[in-house]
């Protein structure tokens, strides 16, 4: 009798200019709840990716119940019984839940489905897991949480052997959470194997067995979840030593430019702080904490449901993106292939998207000033291309960060709202944007960095604004910098 | 050798139209050796001048990810203003073709304005608009007949020529220069290719992406209506229904010539290629002798290929895209 029922050993996975997993090695006992947790970018994802198959580890081997395989394929790891429920819906709206949880293993004949049988087995299905949807209910009319819960239980309607939670409560409320509950202690008598991702430390110690947890790639430790507390647990996620270089700060804190008073939308609630000239200010939390939505409400790129806006001592309503670049702030949005770049256009026409209006006359291009403000930049940026011409989707995602934050450069804003700018770039085109960054603070430039990294963060920013599900629990100032400190205030829970 | 490869995968997209059109010559001059005689080009020419006076400005609408299936209407619209205007309203020649040409780019406007502030899709909202102008055509002629009467001076812009150049050939060239000029040189074209190929990314750049499309509708507007004007003088009268033929074989052009269905690419020499290509046909066949119907099946053909062309590549594309996402 095989004791484990999934194990990765010695995996490695490595991406150009990243190493994403490194050696690690986890051991998952049959009929367990294993929880898996760690800092956003620990590895987690890429842990999961290699176990459904979606990709192939460059080292290392994956053992399902004692049979030893080199990587994993989508067919392979369905067939020995995986079930992986991601955090993004799989779902079709317009079809009914019944029809959504049989999707592509319809029964019946090929032609004519047997809605009835579907229906009935549906229906059955949520019995055994307590869950009280209408099979007939369309997909679209469900609430997000119910959503969740569907997409669970087309999990569970496979029968895996092994089934893989990612991050399953991040839509659910109170309630819904504790059906899930009820429905993974239900699994678990009936002898599943559990992996159970997620940011929420107390769920972990409600239901898991055994806890691991992942820090840059690397497996820390794995603890039975009796021998650890809330505290231990987090000193393990955050406890490294700050070993990356960050440039010496020399940037001086000057008068307010920026004052946001009890900004709400987009489920963000009561966001409130000063930003001063020259001031890096740091957002931290986890992944939907809404800090991109509280820049995004800034920028104007979505509008806030109520709030006050200061800019320069004066109110100021923003109502698009275009009023914010006139006031002069500008945004490096979270995702630079759809949000930051245009991919289809040269680097010039990326940088000088925002400044048209002063390097035309009357409508027309003026194409001498647009290359003097092109040389300005490319020295202060070192784009790596040997021409303006060149399309931005042949640059590396460093380099076409580095288009983005010239972007804003040429408009020389007084405000500007970076959003994971170091997101999935390599290490030296990292450091040559807190470079940048440190320059323009010095220049008197105020700067918001909104970062999932937090020696980072402690690294560059003069305060940090730490939030957790929407609200904002706490600013502080650079004294009072730690870790734990940061980790432990965004992972704070509201009670309901 | 593995470089040189590369190379023309790269290119092959782009290569394929003018390849295309040098076959089709060179096939039609060998049947008929009159193909390519100057008389014959200039013929060619003429007969594409309208369409591609359409597409020169349907081709922004295009090239910032819209579609206008209304130029066929509007187009007719203009023939008619203009010809009501000399005839009934007794305006003098040019201002009648302003006020017609003026009317359009207002219509553009409204069909603009519709997309933006509703957040319609583009193809269904210029199909109704589409509709009811082509009733509104009808409506402003007398009874629904088309109008006639006007005055020879009237038929110069559609009839005259300079030399042995035909007028309406100088004003496709014309249309091609302002296209060229606003496509590359001012801001507002650099804006249709940003909008057109990521409208998120153009809006958090400080665009503002609404205007830009309605800016975009308006040229299309302007553009048709100096098309109808062309097309209502070479026939000396205003016909309320004389567009619908153009606005196919100028959304072909369009198309044919690599303009992206999905928006954000295109160059005003690749849309002149297209219109080249669907003038070739109609003119080559003719000159061979083979039937109207077969014109239009290769019309068709060449539609449906160009379009698979471009839908090829962008899977093409997606694909490198996911890859490069995976390997984030």
């Amino acid at each position: 009798m095989e004791e484990y029922a999934l194990q990765l050993k010695h995996v490695t996975k490595t991406y150009p200019g990243v190493v994403a997993l490194n050696d690690i090695t986890v051991d998952v006992k049959k009929g367990e709840i294993l929880a898996i947790c760690g800092e956003n970018g620990a590895g987690k994802s890429t842990m999961m990716k290699l176990i459904s198959g979606a990709i192939a580890p460059n080292e290392g081997t994956i053992t399902v119940f004692g049979q030893e395989y080199e990587r994993m394929t989508p067919a392979l790891s369905r067939e020995l019984g995986i079930e992986v429920v991601y955090q993004e819906f799989n779902l079709v709206p317009e079809l009914p839940v019944s029809e959504n949880i049989f999707l592509g293993m319809y029964p019946g004949n090929k032609v004519t489905p047997d809605f009835k049988k579907m229906e009935k087995e549906t229906k059955e299905l949520f019995d055994m897991l307590e869950v009280d949807i209408n099979p007939k209910t369309k997909v679209k009319d469900l609430s997000t949480a119910y959503c969740q819960l569907v997409e669970i239980a087309k999990g569970v309607s496979k029968n895996p052997k092994i089934l893989i939670l990612d991050e399953p409560t991040a839509a659910l409320t109170e309630k819904e959470t504790g059906i899930l509950f009820k429905l993974v202690k239900k699994l678990k008598e009936q002898g599943t194997t559990m992996l159970y991702v997620s940011h929420r430390l107390s769920e972990i110690f409600d239901i898991a067995d055994r806890v691991t947890v992942f820090r840059d790639g690397q497996v820390i430790e794995t603890r039975d979840i009796a021998d650890i507390d809330r505290r231990q647990l987090i000193a393990l996620m955050a406890g490294r030593e700050i070993s990356d270089t960050y440039p010496e700060k020399t940037n001086k804190i000057g008068e307010t430019v920026l004052e946001v008073k009890d900004l709400c939308g987009l489920g963000v609630e009561n966001i409130n702080f000063e930003l001063h000239r020259g001031e890096i200010l740091g957002f931290a939390g986890l992944v939907g904490a809404g800090r991109t939505e509280t820049a995004r409400m800034i920028f104007g790129a979505d509008k806030a449901d109520s709030g006050m806006i200061i800019y320069e001592g004066k109110e100021v309503k923003i109502t698009n993106p275009e009023k914010a670049c006139e006031l002069g702030i500008g945004l490096v949005p979270e995702d630079r292939k759809t949000q930051g770049v245009i991919q289809n256009l040269s680097i010039r026409k990326n940088i000088t998207l925002a400044i048209l209006k002063l390097v035309s006359h009357m409508g027309i291009m003026n194409f001498k000033k647009e290359n003097e403000i092109l040389e300005k930049h490319k020295n202060a940026l070192s784009i790596k291309t040997p021409s303006f011409e060149q399309l931005v989707r042949n640059l590396s995602g460093g380099n076409q960060q580095k288009v983005v934050v010239s972007k804003w450069l040429a408009r020389e804003c007084d405000v500007l709202l970076m959003d994971e700018p170091t997101r999935g770039i390599d290490v030296e085109a990292k450091h040559e944007i807190y470079m940048i960054m440190n320059e323009l603070a010095s220049q008197g430039v105020a700067i918001i960095m909104i970062s999932s990294e937090m020696p980072e963060l402690i690294g560059m920013a003069d305060r940090i604004l730490v939030m957790s599900e929407g609200r904002q629990t706490g600013i502080l100032d650079r004294s009072e910098f730690s870790q734990e400190k940061i980790l432990e205030m965004a992972s704070h829970e509201f009670v309901a | 050798m593995e470089k040189v490869k590369q190379y023309f995968v790269n290119k092959r997209g782009k290569l394929t139209v003018p390849i295309v059109l040098l076959c089709m010559c060179l096939v039609f001059q060998v049947i008929n050796p009159r193909f390519l005689s100057s008389s014959n080009i200039v013929s060619v020419l003429r007969q594409i001048s309208m369409l591609c006076i359409m597409s020169c400005g349907v081709m922004f609408v295009m090239i910032a990810g819209g579609i206008d299936l209304s130029v066929g209407s509007v187009c007719s619209i203009a023939t008619v203003i203009w010809a009501l205007g000399i005839t009934d309203w007794g305006l003098p020649q040019g201002i009648a073709i302003l006020v017609s040409v003026l009317f359009c780019g207002v219509l553009g406007y409204v069909n603009g304005w519709l997309i933006t502030s509703t957040g319609m899709n583009p193809m269904i909202a210029t199909l109704g608009t589409a509709t009811a102008l082509g009733g509104f055509a009808y409506i402003i002629c007398h009874g629904g007949m088309p109008i006639y009467g006007l005055p020879d001076s009237a038929k110069v812009v559609g009839q005259g020529s300079v030399g042995a150049v035909p007028i309406p050939v100088i004003l496709m060239f014309i249309c091609l220069i302002i296209n060229w000029f606003i496509l590359n040189r001012t801001h507002i074209g650099r804006s249709f290719y940003a909008v057109g190929s990521n409208e998120e990314a153009a809006r958090l750049s400080g665009l503002n992406s609404g205007r830009i499309r309605r800016v975009s509708y308006v040229l299309s507007g302007l553009f048709t209506g100096l098309c109808g004007i062309v097309l209502g003088s070479r026939v000396s009268s205003g016909q309320p229904a004389a567009g619908k033929e153009f606005q196919m074989n100028a959304l072909t052009a369009c198309i044919v010539g690599g303009i992206s269905a999905g928006g954000g690419e295109g160059t005003t020499l690749s849309v002149f290629i297209g219109a080249l290509i669907v003038g070739v046909i109609d003119n080559g066949f003719t000159i061979i002798k083979v039937s109207e119907y077969w014109q239009q099946i290769a019309r068709g053909a060449i539609l449906v290929f160009a379009v698979a062309m471009d839908a090829l590549q962008r899977t093409r594309t997606d694909k490198a895209k996911r890859t490069i996402k995976r390997s984030k």
